[in-house]
């Protein structure tokens, strides 16, 4: 599990444009977390209040969007998604896929004061 | 307007940025270093056990007459695997991560014209044995290599989805003891199929040498 050492590198990050921001504290934040990046929401949920403690992110809510994957399959010509972390073609079951999404650990949005 | 108080403004910020990026700037940096010094770095991923290092110690022995070439272990205590490296006569290094469960792209830049002089051929990276964070962590290199062992089981590749997913090359390792344990070739392979069906698969034992030839050749020409 490392998503402690996450958490601190998200932590140091959101300071950071909170500080380009001239802001006080971070209110919420929200991530997007693909199948395939590695990274597990409910774990990361878990250690984010700990790392955040004592910082401009205390008490902040974390959002987390769960991005499934979508392949582009070269056999059907179109974008899927697809259920799960195996990148296979869900019409046609091919491996002839390229991954589009599911790969992305993200800040997408930071409300701040 | 805030609610507690009153008079604190609020705002939201759309951004849409990495939150590794730190790290993923420093791996850019480590990558254009290897550029600019003809260097290949291939980062080394598996459980722990799967043979990395005996894996390491034969490249050691066969690699010298191609060139040059450097080893930067990680794990996150002793210096036991740099020790081994080095009785066979590696330029090895460790790096011990305390309680880090895998290396990031600091730790390597660290060496970068330092213990890693530039004028090596290829830098082996054994990252931390673990299947899980090494995935979510660029170091520069040009190439990830995942190992598989046959002790280990054929559905490795189906529960470590992303670790294996970004492999260029995986190596299944132990074949000496493919006799003696309850390995399944074909549900091997469904398994890498179905996580990465762009892999190379190199079937490879360190101690009876089937295999070593295409793994030298793969470093040789990667």
């Amino acid at each position: 599990m490392h998503e402690l050492s996450l958490s601190v590198s998200l932590i140091e990050q959101a300071t950071e444009i909170l500080k380009q921001e001239s802001g006080g504290r971070v209110l919420a934040l929200t991530l997007d977390v693909g199948v395939l990046s590695g990274v597990s929401p409910e774990a990361l949920q878990f250690c984010f209040p700990q790392a955040a403690h004592g910082t401009a992110l205390e008490k902040c809510l974390l959002k987390i969007n769960e991005i499934p994957l979508l392949v582009y399959c070269s056999d059907c010509q179109a974008e899927e998604q697809v259920e799960g972390p195996y990148p296979l073609c869900p019409s046609c079951q091919g491996v002839d896929v390229a991954v589009r999404k599911g790969r992305e650990f993200n800040i997408v949005s930071m409300e701040i004061e | 307007m805030c609610d507690d108080c009153g008079e604190h403004e609020s705002k939201v910020l759309h951004l849409e940025r990495q939150v590794l990026s730190k790290n993923s700037q420093l791996a850019e940096q480590n990558r254009l270093w290897f550029k600019k010094h003809s260097m290949r770095a291939i980062n080394m991923m598996s459980s722990p056990g799967s043979g990395k290092t005996t894996l390491l110690e034969k490249t050691t022995q066969a690699f010298c007459s191609f060139g040059k070439m450097a080893i930067l272990v990680g794990d996150l205590q002793t210096e036991l695997d740099a020790e081994r490296l080095r009785t066979v006569g590696a330029r090895a290094l460790q790096i011990n991560t305390g309680q880090g469960c895998h290396l990031d792209a600091a730790m390597i830049a660290g060496h970068l014209g330092k213990f890693i002089a530039g004028d090596e051929r290829l830098l082996m990276i054994e990252n931390v044995g673990n299947l899980v964070c090494p995935s979510a962590y660029d170091l520069g290199e040009q190439h990830k290599v995942a190992l598989l062992s046959v002790t280990e089981g054929e559905d490795k590749p189906l529960k470590y989805p992303a670790l294996f997913h970004q492999a260029d090359l995986i190596v299944i390792t132990k074949m000496d003891l493919v006799a003696f344990v309850p390995w399944s070739q074909a549900k091997a392979m469904d398994a890498i199929l179905k996580v990465n069906p762009r892999a190379k698969i190199i079937r490879l034992s360190a101690h009876s040498g089937e295999g070593m030839d295409e793994w030298l050749q793969w470093l040789k020409e990667s």
